[in-house]
């Protein structure tokens, strides 16, 4: 029977889960911040300020097309 | 200047996307170059088999996974301001800037995440030697990984290597190793990376530095300067070699910039290098040539060397430099013409794009003749090529002539950005020659001087870093693509509330984020190896 102990993946998974585990408490307050810094570009800003786009704002690529021919050849 | 603010749209934006690519620099610089010297350090454990080694590079790792840890996410919000701030820019630049990011993120995701963990997790775990390549290919990969925003950034400068879409008004790549290998990518890149390896370098020695001067951690901080200041002074060198021929190129594809940050206003045969000056007022500095021979320079004070920019410029002594005027008014014996006929051009430009438009629109047939104007390389070439220029056209003579200083960047703070980064860049190579005799002499006991020296250009190596792009981005206004189009055509017309808003909750955020980050980093720093680095 094959050892599933010592598959590649177990390894890989093993050394992330124990990395994890035994970082200092430093480390993990450090990966604390990077979560909220995450959840709050992904979760607060992008959505509610960064969500206005060419893509959203108009449907298809002429209107597109035109908007931006129209403010680039504005004086 | 800040007197003068206009509190604009337009204006709000640029300065988000100065704030926030300047607190992402913070970081990045760091992470470049301490991931070799890490890499370096690791090298001498593996091959010494000396366990100091390793409780070195161990220490300096925990200083890299910090500064890391901090920089993340710092990037993304530039990435949101291209596609809603500068919305006319993100479609112009279409697949030019696509795929280099795009390639950006796949490497730095698969290359640094996955050996950046086999870095930190792996010890005692994976072979020695596994692990000294995971570190290897974790510097590698970051550094690669910059590559592509600088390729970007160069095209930005000089847009080469693409043909013009009228019918979907944006650039189509032709050839991509044209974008790559341009001599404006080949520069940035080089000059980026090799002034980051001084950065990283200068902390390195400072860190080191301090501990000397508290004694501790003793032969940590000899080691450290003995690595920091060859690896410093190595891309101390190469960072003046290419910052010089950085210069060159922007001498030819942005003369304005070039004029602009050597505060040179009148063009001559044999012209004088400023070391250093004060900048007076200049707009008055603003005189046709052709109507005063020789104008006053608005730069006092100035401590000159003669014939010297023409040579460093042109490798001849008398060649003739042209200066913010002969841009502005031209200059036909030297073959430069004036902005106000890029003005014009680049109106007729932007009245066939419309004419094009309205052909096409109403099934007109004279849009095939029209549609051959995006074709004709003499066209783009010689009209085309100024379209951003046709923004300032005005029917009023009067009015149009007054338009073309607005494609001067700000003087002043380029100019003083420039030669303080010099000057600083001058100051480290001093550094690094004098930390490396010290450190081979072993003679640091009576050179509190030099430890505090180095201790206190920690932040001057910040301000290097951070006022060369003041003098990359700032000297290239008002163009966010060279000639092609200006800040105000590539902004998105959103409500300047809107931005206001974002750009002071990202500064109240990040500060206090940013604040706690460097409070967790000192206090690693006062630990100091906790193993003991005597």
């Amino acid at each position: 029977m094959r050892d599933i102990k010592k598959s590649p993946i177990n390894k890989i998974l093993h050394l992330y889960l124990d990395g994890f585990r035994n970082m200092p408490r430093w480390a993990k307050l450090l990966w604390l911040i990077i979560l909220f810094k995450l959840l709050f570009m992904f979760g607060i800003m992008q959505p509610i300020f960064f969500n206005k786009t060419l893509s959203n704002k108009y449907q298809t690529n002429q209107e597109r097309v035109e908007h931006v021919i129209s403010d680039w050849t504005s004086h | 200047m800040f007197n003068n603010l206009d509190l604009t749209l337009v204006n709000w934006s640029r300065l988000q996307f100065a704030v926030t690519a300047m607190y992402h620099w913070l970081f990045v610089p760091l992470t470049l170059g301490l991931s070799f010297i890490i890499a370096f350090m690791e090298t001498l454990y593996y091959r010494t088999g000396d366990k100091k080694w390793k409780i070195i590079t161990k220490y300096w790792m925990r200083i890299f996974g910090i500064n890391f840890a901090i920089g993340v996410a710092t990037g993304l919000i530039l990435e949101f301001q291209f596609g809603t701030n500068w919305s006319n820019y993100s479609w112009f630049v279409g697949d030019i800037f696509g795929a280099p990011l795009a390639i950006e993120g796949i490497m730095a995701f698969f290359m640094e995440s996955t050996f950046i963990a086999v870095m930190f997790f792996g010890w005692n775990k994976v072979s020695k030697g596994f692990h000294l390549t995971s570190t290897w290919l974790t510097a590698i990969g970051s550094n690669l990984s910059a590559v592509w925003i600088l390729v970007a950034n160069a095209w930005m400068q000089n847009p080469i290597g693409m043909n013009f879409n009228p019918d979907m008004a944006r650039n189509e790549m032709t050839n991509f190793w044209d974008i790559f290998l341009s001599q404006t990518a080949v520069d940035k890149f080089m000059h980026t990376t090799m002034s980051s390896y001084v950065l990283a370098s200068i902390f390195v020695i400072g860190v080191s530095s301090w501990y000397l001067i508290k004694k501790r951690e003793q032969l940590l901080a000899r080691r450290s300067i003995m690595i920091g200041s060859i690896f410093g002074l190595i891309a101390t060198i190469f960072t003046i070699q290419t910052g010089d021929s950085s210069a060159r190129d922007v001498y030819k594809v942005q003369p304005m910039k070039f004029a602009v940050m050597e505060g040179h206003f009148s063009g001559s045969a044999a012209s004088p290098l400023i070391i250093m000056g004060f900048m007076g007022e200049t707009k008055t500095a603003f005189i046709d040539p052709a109507i005063h021979v020789t104008p006053k320079s608005p730069v006092k004070y100035s401590i000159e060397v003669p014939g010297l920019l023409s040579l460093m410029t042109t490798y001849k002594l008398n060649s003739y430099i042209p200066g913010i005027n002969d841009y502005l008014f031209g200059n036909k014996a030297h073959g430069i013409i004036s902005t106000e006929e890029k003005i014009r051009r680049g109106y007729e430009a932007q009245q066939k794009l419309l004419a094009y438009k309205k052909a096409i629109s109403t099934n007109s047939p004279a849009a095939d003749s029209l549609s051959t104007y995006f074709k004709n390389k003499a066209w783009l070439a010689n009209t085309f090529k100024y379209f951003g220029y046709g923004s300032y056209y005005h029917t009023d003579n009067t009015i149009l002539k007054a338009n073309i200083t607005k494609v001067v960047p700000p003087i002043a703070m380029v100019f003083y950005s420039f030669h303080i980064m010099v000057a600083l860049g001058l100051w480290f190579l001093l550094l690094f020659l004098v930390m490396l005799y010290l450190v081979f002499k072993n003679k640091f006991e009576h050179q509190k001087f030099w430890l505090y020296a180095s201790l206190w250009s920690i932040p001057l190596a910040y301000i290097a870093s951070e006022i060369g792009w003041i003098v990359n981005e700032v000297g290239r206004q008002p163009w966010t693509i060279q000639d092609l189009m200006t800040c105000e055509q590539s902004v998105t017309n959103l409500d300047s509330s809107s931005v206001i808003t974002t750009c002071l909750l990202f500064g109240i955020i990040f500060t206090v984020l940013l604040v706690a980050e460097v409070t967790i980093i000192l206090k690693q720093i006062s630990k100091g190896t906790k193993e003991g680095g005597n």
